[in-house]
């Protein structure tokens, strides 16, 4: 399961940058692709991150 | 719920109300502002008597070029262009990579255009922009070449249109680039376009890429 969370988070990382740095905007939607190529980029580093550093409790024996 | 975790999220609401900000909100202005190097702004005399590059026979009556902006468009360095103004016309921004000139006799625009991925220059020109234009009431097409600036391969499309009754010549100028092209778009009454050519001439001949 956790696997999951770690590829859908690349993936939404991934196309973040691809919006900031690949994709050839027109001229008319520079401000929106500014914000949505920044919000998956925060968005994808950050659940990345949540995903690291989340601990499940052991379970007694 | 772990302390790192509740961080995490924290910092994440942090960015993304900056990323709000930066995108619409207050601090958009900081994102797209213009950058005017401060050096270019002085009068600068270019050159009394050599001809303008790209300008033709009448460019060498540019006497008083001026150096007056240098565009920072948007956030991408490959769009970065400077152009001479001569020093009685008047330039005011519009847009990011974008200013509106006036001058004695005419106006225009000087700025930049998205050029489809799946087009070339010239046939983005003659099969999207032209068609278009002939739209304009007395639309008449006067000369069409294929010429470089400063290097760079560029359009020019004269003609002339009514505007609001007048007859105006206007020139357009597309100059490729590596990411958008150039489009200067000059114009004035057809009477004075004899006078006028060698400036819009030369303006366009001083246009270069930043890179």
């Amino acid at each position: 399961m956790r696997y999951i969370f770690y590829a859908i988070s690349i993936i939404i990382l991934g196309f973040g940058l691809y919006l900031e740095y690949i994709y050839d905007v027109p001229d008319a939607s520079v401000t929106v692709n500014f914000f949505t190529g920044w919000f998956l980029i925060v968005v994808g580093t950050s659940s990345l991150l949540i995903n690291l550093f989340w601990s499940t409790p052991k379970r007694r024996k | 719920m772990n302390k790192k975790i509740i961080v995490i999220f924290g910092l994440t609401v942090i960015a993304l109300i900056i990323v709000y900000l930066y995108s619409f909100g207050p601090l958009a202005g900081l994102r797209t502002a213009l950058s005017i190097n401060p050096a270019s702004q002085k009068p600068i005399i270019v050159n009394q008597n050599a001809p303008v590059t790209g300008g033709g026979a009448a460019a060498t009556t540019t006497a008083n070029v001026a150096l007056v902006q240098e565009f920072k468009n948007r956030d991408m360095v490959q769009n970065y262009y400077h152009v001479s103004l001569p020093a009685d016309w008047h330039a005011t921004s519009t847009k990011p990579g974008e200013y509106a000139v006036s001058y004695p006799g005419g106006s225009g625009t000087i700025g930049l255009i998205d050029i489809p991925d799946n087009s070339t220059p010239e046939l983005f020109i003659l099969s999207q922009q032209e068609p278009a234009l002939k739209k304009l009431p007395g639309y008449s097409k006067v000369s069409y070449a294929s010429t470089t600036v400063n290097g760079n391969i560029s359009y020019k499309l004269v003609y002339d249109a009514l505007d609001n009754g007048v007859a105006m010549t206007h020139e357009r100028a597309y100059i490729t680039g590596q990411d958008h092209a150039a489009l200067i778009d000059l114009s004035a009454p057809a009477s004075a376009w004899p006078n006028m050519s060698g400036a819009i001439e030369a303006v366009i001949g001083s246009f270069h890429w930043d890179q």
